[in-house]
């Protein structure tokens, strides 16, 4: 019986021991699974119902004497971490203040407790948590820069400088994010600085935009550097550290050069030989062909009124069907010229005067014995005058003169020209209309012509954003004026497409197609047809 | 006779009505709901049964749900039209939305369709089709556009030239090569665009205020609309949102050191990107153009009315726990989900942004339309909530939107409008050439169309 009372002792000992245990193990499951709520929703971005959770969980904790009081700061710190997701700055605040009071500071509260308080700019008290997070070592070039940044705006410069220039002593890494701006807000401070004092001019120039230039060195493709050169670009109109304008408000060109590089390769359905331009002799054969263009052109302004451009063209044509009456036409090209412009006002708008001197040289082999040899030289003078007579576009008129030497000297000859340029803008399309007169009086007077040239060419608007098409018609009407018997009124038919893709900033591509068909009564000499497409691949500099 | 045609139509109508089959139960209904069958119109009241064929329209501020006889859920919002096409348990319904807005949980358990990859039941609007395969979302049209955002599930989405009579295998084809939306996400079918948006996720506070407002109460009750979407912007001036945002790392550890199970406890626990795939996300989220294809910014709102995306405006902050911007000065969201745009703008139902502007000339205020912003998050431009402060500064504030487009000379405006680069180029390059070739050449490379307001 004493047996079995003291089993039953023991058994009921034990059973007080398990229940105990398990008295105290059902709060620890319990609040093993207390921020799986509020975790989950957190996760999932329900910031709302995150905070509702985190509401029950607060006053659950409130009013639970077993509760720790870091699990509160827990509470409160997450709360204002949402909030500040949902940019409710004030319930943020109060909140990251009550983790605070709770004791409870985790790497990142000051962080964003700094944030919220720049938000709803309490600047000072901003300040003082982003230092508190700096010494964390929590984003430190994010938390210096909000420092600085902070200082800027309270008016302490000098703090401000200091701090924007302690960027620069930080790690790599943790400076990367913010030196390009830090260097940019330095400028700031000095643009400040030299636009207080006298001679503004002189402290831009010589500390202001080098400072904005060594912030948009940085990173030149940053989100940033249109800005800072956006910056630099204003000073320098407004201290005319470069001239923008000319006298009559046309802009300047920006970059002041022009470099482009093309290769083609396109298909001639008939190649035709006329290196003088009195003679056209009909290959009747096919031939692919490789044209490699470069041309380059630098503007330089006198003052304000008179600019400069030399320019250089050189180009090589090469035929890939080697018969003599193909590769004889492979060519070379060098032609310089010296583009002036004097800029004034016609009826009070923009008006130019175009003075151009053109040079060229070509190369061609004239004998089919694959070897390039001298075609022609010819010296041109143009004289113009561009301005806005019409709304809708400018015109040009010109007169040009020419002089042509060719390998062989009856075919020397001398060309004037009257021409007329339209440009006419039609919605978003442009349509630039060309008209020329052209005399030519060659040393064989057999060949001396009077020609007439209309060209249209309509380029449209960029479809979808993806290319750009454009379509012309060129009509050259001709008058051999000795040798009408012969060879009467010629016409040239000319349509032509292209369709042009630009990749970034400075490839683009264009598919070429166009039909030449020239009629002349002299058909075994001058009559024609021809097709040529072809695919072009440009990048400009 | 004449007796006679009168009883045989009343017969014959009746027979009509008898055949339609009761395909729905109202069981909520809040304002003045009509349904019009076989060209009679009779207001609803809870309990009533809807007929196969029959359209039901709700007035302002009026509200119903519909219960089905597969036991999803449909509800319609205010001023709201829409036409049971269809409905049938053993092939896909169709439903026609005329106008307004309809919240629907479509439990792909209750149909008696097997395969998984097939619509259960296809919404029509004027302009999109939506494909439903079990899932709860919204849709809302103001027969222009159609928007939709996906809460649970999965719909696919695409645009049809007209709601006319399809048959489902061809709505079915229709809907397979459009665009598929996850939970979280919307996409926009614009009346001018070739294709939907590539959806994007909605901003979270959005997406979490219509979620919980499935009755479309327009009254609901401020709760928590104390953000404000004009509030001053976290990113101070020269810095990205990305760099100043901040993972939930922190959080994440604090709670796993609180409640240690909670860390693995889950898969959908906090869990911050890498920092090397953040970069990324970041990317991500911003959005891109390109041809027809147009991802809007993630975190972009929606004005649900008119299907106008508002993204994120610069100085937005990326959260990398969602991978959304949070919006800055772009407006905020009122507690039924809707979006209020800042002070001074307003978007009619007809998708037009209308800026109130100072005229200083003449110490009036006028209104003027601004063009839809660009869905890309971007860095620079012009929030939402600046566009009045930018169009009182600028001299061709007075001459109105036409002038806008044609590139205002204000500074500021030059920096976020984007004339036309074919003047500047032929001006430019005409300087210095000589002949039409160059012309043309110059010309080519920098002709666009576009001619936008660039806000942001």
């Amino acid at each position: 019986m004493i047996k079995l009372l003291a089993w039953m002792l023991m058994f009921t000992i034990s059973l007080c021991v398990l229940a105990q245990d398990a008295q105290v193990a059902v709060p620890q499951a319990k609040d093993d699974g207390l921020f799986k709520k509020a975790s989950t929703l957190f996760a999932q971005g329900k910031y709302l119902s995150t905070i509702e959770e985190l509401k029950t969980l607060e006053v659950r904790l409130l009013n639970d004497s077993t509760s720790s009081r870091s699990n509160l700061g827990l509470i409160y710190y997450w709360k204002g971490m949402t909030h500040n997701r949902l940019q409710e700055y004030t319930d943020a605040i109060a909140n990251f203040d009550k983790a605070l009071g709770h004791d409870y500071s985790p790497l990142d509260l000051n962080y964003e407790y700094g944030q919220a308080l720049f938000a709803a700019d309490k600047l000072e008290e901003a300040r003082l948590q982003f230092k508190e997070s700096l010494n964390k070592k929590f984003k430190r070039g994010v938390s210096l820069y909000y420092i600085a940044f902070v200082s800027k705006e309270l008016g302490d410069k000098k703090k401000a400088l200091t701090f924007f220039q302690a960027v620069d002593k930080l790690e790599k890494e943790e400076a990367a994010e913010v030196q390009q701006a830090a260097e940019m807000q330095i400028a700031d401070i000095y643009l400040e600085q030299v636009e207080s004092g006298k001679d503004a001019f002189k402290g831009v120039e010589q500390y202001v935009i080098p400072q904005y230039e060594r912030a948009f060195k940085v990173d030149e493709e940053s989100p940033l550097a249109p800005q800072i050169k956006e910056k630099i670009v204003n000073l320098q109109r407004k201290y005319e550290l470069i001239l923008f304008n000319l006298r009559n408000g046309r802009p300047t060109l920006n970059p002041p050069y022009f470099l482009r590089v093309s290769q083609e390769i396109s298909d001639d359905s008939n190649v035709t030989f006329s290196p003088t331009e009195t003679t056209i002799s009909k290959s009747k054969q096919s031939s692919m062909y490789s044209k490699t263009d470069v041309i380059g052109r630098y503007t330089l302004y006198l003052k304000n009124f008179m600019s400069f451009a030399p320019e250089l063209r050189m180009n090589n044509t090469y035929y890939f069907n080697r018969v003599p009456e193909i590769y004889r036409n492979d060519n070379r090209l060098f032609a310089p010229a010296l583009r002036t412009a004097y800029e004034h006002t016609l009826w009070e708008k923009q008006a130019s005067t175009l003075f151009d001197y053109e040079y060229s040289y070509a190369q061609r082999d004239v004998n089919a014995k694959e070897k390039l040899e001298f075609s022609s030289r010819s010296n041109t003078f143009m004289l113009g005058e561009r301005f806005n007579f019409f709304a809708s576009g400018e015109t040009i008129l010109r007169i040009r003169k020419r002089a042509f030497t060719s390998y062989a000297s009856a075919s020397n000859s001398n060309t004037t020209s009257f021409v007329l340029e339209q440009i006419k803008s039609i919605a978003t399309n442009t349509l630039i209309i060309y008209f020329s007169y052209d005399q030519t009086r060659v040393k064989n007077e057999a060949f001396d012509t009077n020609a007439m040239t209309l060209r249209t060419d309509l380029i449209m608007a960029r479809v979808k954003d993806w290319f750009t098409p454009s379509v012309g018609l060129s009509l050259t009407s001709t008058d051999p004026i000795n040798n009408r018997a012969a060879r009467g009124q010629e016409l040239l038919i000319n349509p032509n497409t292209r369709i042009t893709k630009t990749f970034g900033k400075s490839f683009r591509v264009n598919l070429k197609y166009e039909y030449q068909k020239n009629k002349s009564e002299d058909t075994a000499n001058f009559a024609f047809k021809k097709q040529l497409y072809g695919m072009e691949l440009e990048y400009l500099f | 006779m004449r007796s006679f045609l009168i009883v045989l139509s009343i017969l014959l109508s009746s027979f009509s009505a008898m055949a339609q089959k009761n395909v729905a139960v109202v069981k909520l209904l809040r304002g003045e709901v009509d349904v019009v069958n076989v060209g009679k119109t009779t207001r609803l009241k809870d309990g009533d049964w809807v007929v196969d064929g029959s359209v039901i329209k709700t007035a302002e501020k009026s509200f119903v749900k519909l219960v089905f006889t597969d036991k999803s859920q449909m509800n319609m919002g205010p001023s709201s039209e829409m036409r049971i096409e269809k409905f049938t348990d053993k092939d896909a319904s169709v439903i026609e939305l005329v106008k307004g807005k309809v919240r629907s949980q479509v439990t792909k358990d209750y149909l008696q369709i097997q395969n998984k990859d097939r619509s259960k039941m296809f919404i029509k609007t004027q302009n999109a089709v939506l494909g439903i395969r079990g899932t709860d979302f919204m849709v809302s049209t103001n027969g222009i556009n159609t928007a939709t955002v996906l809460f649970e599930g999965e719909v696919v989405f695409n645009k049809i030239d007209s709601p006319g009579s399809l048959s489902t295998e061809k709505l079915e084809q229709i809907v397979d090569s459009g665009v598929r939306i996850m939970p979280g996400e919307f996409s926009v079918m614009d009346a001018a665009g070739a294709s939907p948006t590539v959806p994007s996720l909605l901003n979270v506070n959005q997406l979490e205020k219509l979620e919980k407002n499935e009755n479309f109460d327009t009254e609901r009750s401020p709760g928590s609309d104390s953000a404000s979407g004009e509030a001053k912007s976290v990113v101070p001036p020269g810095l990205t949102g990305a760099a100043v945002s901040n993972t939930a790392e922190t959080l994440k550890t604090e709670v796993a050191q609180a409640t240690p199970v909670v860390a693995g406890a889950s898969s959908t626990a906090v869990s911050p990107p890498s920092a090397a795939s953040s970069a990324a996300a970041a990317k991500s989220a911003e959005g891109f153009s390109n041809g027809d294809s147009v991802k809007p910014a993630n975190g972009s709102f929606v004005h649900i009315e008119s299907g106008v995306i508002i993204p994120p405006g610069p100085g937005s902050v990326l959260d990398p726990n969602t991978n959304t911007f949070i919006p800055s000065q772009s407006g905020k969201i009122s507690a039924d989900g809707s979006y209020v745009p800042p002070k001074n703008v307003e978007i009619t139902n007809d998708g037009k942004i209308l800026v109130a502007v100072a005229d200083t000339a003449t110490g009036t205020v006028k209104v003027q339309e601004v063009p839809k912003p660009s869905v890309v998050f971007s860095n620079t431009g012009v929030s939402l909530a600046k566009v009045s402060e930018v169009l009182v500064n600028s001299p061709t504030a007075a001459s109105g939107p036409a002038a806008i487009a044609a590139g205002p000379k204000n500074d500021i405006l030059n920096k976020n409008f984007v004339p036309s680069g074919l003047s500047d180029v032929s001006n430019n390059q005409r300087n210095q050439t000589g002949g039409i070739q160059d012309v043309a050449q110059q010309v080519n490379i920098k002709t666009t169309t576009d001619v936008t307001i660039q806000v942001q």
